[in-house]
């Protein structure tokens, strides 16, 4: 009897592990990331969804944002090593937004005011867009691969059309000149996913306090935001400042994954750190697409950018069924609340785990 | 384009597909925009005259093409080219800049190793014209109204040189029926497709592009030349894709590169190239 349940038990356990089995694909994704290193929500939302075992990471396209193209690559291929998935292509993209530039930006800033996050263009720790310098987690050997981001990106949706997940954690660059170069790059994909916007949060940040419908990525670079709000995607997901502000990163959470010894939860333990007003940006993005229970609410609006060069430049445009423009508009499905247990339970659990290895083909 | 080469005999040049729509502008807007700005007088393929949809080639009175465009995009085979042949390639844009833009977006050096850029497109103060695509808005030219965030990504990138073919200088030249027949009389291939396909009338018969090849060809044309910083207007109201044009003493505080602005030409020797080219035989693929 004893035997009996046993065998039973054992043979559940590996029809569990068996995707092909229970007919559960790995679902496909390519993240776009401005990858800021090491640590930090940039390097932790690619880490999240590397070690799922339910996924499968086509590949991360890098853009400028956090912080210059170049080094964010290096800081990207360093965790793929540290990790052991350096099976996993890192494909640059662009370097510069399409249309905003930094001189333009500081003559804005004089007349409209300080922005308190710049990325890559903050005075304190700017530098030459192609400076990398040596790297805390130990410089990287392998290299990335020689095709742009937005090539990599139409490639991808055209070889596995409708199965890939578009992940963006930075400014939408690559995206916008995929859409320029295939127009039915969105509409191949099976989604988007995105950090990005703000609409009303409610918070002391002084990044937000006074310009609540500022967020950096949109903000970073508005026409690629608004080529992409636009564009005929099948689903889009949004999680915006309004939702961050309610999931901080906790010192707690980072010592529970001290605990760990993988290659993962060294990583963490090493360069994670928590700031003021740390929130999990791009993680919690990363962690609903994993598992959508851990959002509570959600709410549907159109969504657009302020192209207009003024005090509003780069700033969220939003609208109800009841009130949005005569001009065609995309619904997209917003984050409002989360159940945080559940979140940060699937940060430490996969954070902690071993790294699951590259997916059968 | 593929059926031009077909007729003239060079099949061995590539056609490269590139954007099917400008950057951020879309026609819905557009219509919108006019509602509130006024009408355009030419607004290319989204013009009403002659709108359908994107992906139909109507009927070509030309014949249709039997020759196939490259599967390269074109944003791929200006990085390729330029990377291929450093500091020798010349850029000769004739319509809205997206593909240039993309170029540059996704590889930052691909202006400064191209040898130069030569456009027709911009327009400062045409003067005296009756034409009313000019008389009430004398800032606006269709290539850099149909894609302005192309056309500012363009203009303040890094080339060696930049040559510009605006308006103002367009409306200066003329094809007539006179020049048409003459070159049709050639007998060429290509003399009896320009005289078959000429259309004089408003806006048609200026010798827009083909001064910027021209001058291109031989700068000894042009006759009077100016230097300005250009940019456009990105504002979504009403200037929006406008010329915006600086000199020296009042431009702004951005690092931009200068641009040759052609003033005047010699019309009479201008003419006479283009009709001898017209009517020569077409030189065979090198």
């Amino acid at each position: 009897m004893r035997f009996c349940r046993l065998w039973l038990f054992s043979a559940l356990a590996l029809l569990l592990l068996c995707p092909k089995c229970t007919g559960q694909e790995k679902r496909k994704v390519i993240i776009d990331q401005d990858g800021a290193g090491p640590g930090g929500t940039d390097m932790q939302s690619i880490l999240l969804m590397i070690q799922s075992p339910r996924t499968n990471v086509l590949g991360i396209t890098i853009v400028t944002g956090d912080m210059w193209l170049d080094e964010e690559v290096a800081h990207t291929l360093r965790l793929l090593e540290i990790v052991g998935r350096t099976d996993i292509p890192v494909v640059p993209g662009a370097e510069y937004p399409l249309v905003r530039q930094r001189d333009e930006t500081l003559l804005w800033e004089q007349r409209y005011g300080q922005v308190t996050w710049l990325g890559a263009w903050t005075p304190s720790v700017y530098h030459a867009p192609d400076f990398v310098g040596d790297l805390k987690e130990g410089n990287p050997t392998t290299k990335p691969v020689q095709e742009d981001a937005a090539h990599f990106l139409v490639r991808m949706v055209r070889k596995y059309p409708n199965q890939v997940t578009i992940y963006e954690g930075g400014p939408m660059t690559n995206l916008a000149l995929a859409i320029s170069l295939d127009p039915q790059f969105p509409s191949l994909a099976k989604e988007l996913v995105f950090m990005g916007g703000s609409l009303n949060p409610q918070t002391t940040d002084p990044e937000f306090a006074n310009s609540p419908r500022h967020e950096f990525n949109l903000w970073f670079d508005p026409e690629a935001a608004h080529i992409v709000l636009h564009a005929k995607w099948k689903k889009i997901v949004c999680t915006p400042v309004d939702i961050s502000v309610k999931a901080p990163l906790t010192q707690d959470l980072i010592d529970r994954i001290r605990k760990s010894s993988t290659p993962s939860g060294r990583y963490i333990s090493e360069y994670a750190q928590v700031y003021p007003y740390d929130f999990m940006w791009d993680e919690l993005a990363a962690a609903a697409w994993l598992d959508p229970t851990i959002i509570t609410k959600t709410e549907t609006r159109f969504a657009d950018v302020d192209l207009d060069r003024g005090a509003g430049y780069g700033n969220l445009l939003t609208w109800t069924d009841d009130d949005k423009p005569k001009i065609e508009v995309q619904p997209i499905e917003i984050q409002v609340d989360l159940d945080t247990t559940k979140l940060y339970n699937l940060f430490v659990n996969l954070l902690s785990a071993p790294t699951p290895p590259k997916s059968a083909p | 384009m593929l059926r031009l080469l077909e007729i003239i005999g060079r099949t061995d040049i590539p056609v490269v597909p590139g954007a099917v729509f400008p950057l951020v502008r879309n026609r819905e807007e557009t219509l919108l925009w006019q509602e509130r700005f006024g009408t355009v007088a030419f607004a290319g393929a989204w013009d009403p005259r002659w709108w359908h949809e994107p992906f139909v080639v109507p009927p070509m009175p030309e014949g249709r093409p039997t020759t196939k465009p490259s599967s390269e995009d074109a944003a791929h085979f200006l990085i390729r080219m330029v990377r291929k042949y450093p500091h020798e390639i010349t850029i000769y844009e004739g319509g809205p800049m997206t593909d240039l833009a993309q170029a540059i977006a996704i590889d930052p050096q691909f202006p400064e190793l191209a040898q130069q850029l030569v456009f027709m497109g911009g327009s400062l103060n045409p003067g005296a014209t009756a034409d009313p695509e000019f008389l009430n808005n004398p800032r606006h030219e269709f290539n850099f109204w149909f894609d302005p965030e192309a056309a500012e990504i363009v203009l303040r990138a890094k080339w060696k040189k930049i040559t510009c073919t605006p308006t103002d200088i367009s409306i200066k030249t003329l094809m007539t029926r006179a020049m048409a027949k003459e070159i049709g009389d050639s007998g060429t291939p290509l003399g009896r497709y320009v005289a078959r396909y000429f259309q004089p009338g408003p806006g048609s018969d200026y010798l827009w592009d083909e001064l910027a090849a021209a001058a291109w060809v031989d700068p000894t044309l042009i006759t009077k030349w100016e230097t300005r910083f250009m940019g456009v207007d990105l504002d979504r109201g009403a200037g929006y894709g406008n010329t915006l044009t600086w000199t020296e003493v009042d431009e702004p505080k951005f690092d931009r590169q200068p641009v040759q602005i052609q003033v005047d030409l010699d019309t009479a020797r201008f003419y006479r190239m283009f009709v001898d080219l017209m009517r020569a035989k077409t030189p065979a693929a090198p």
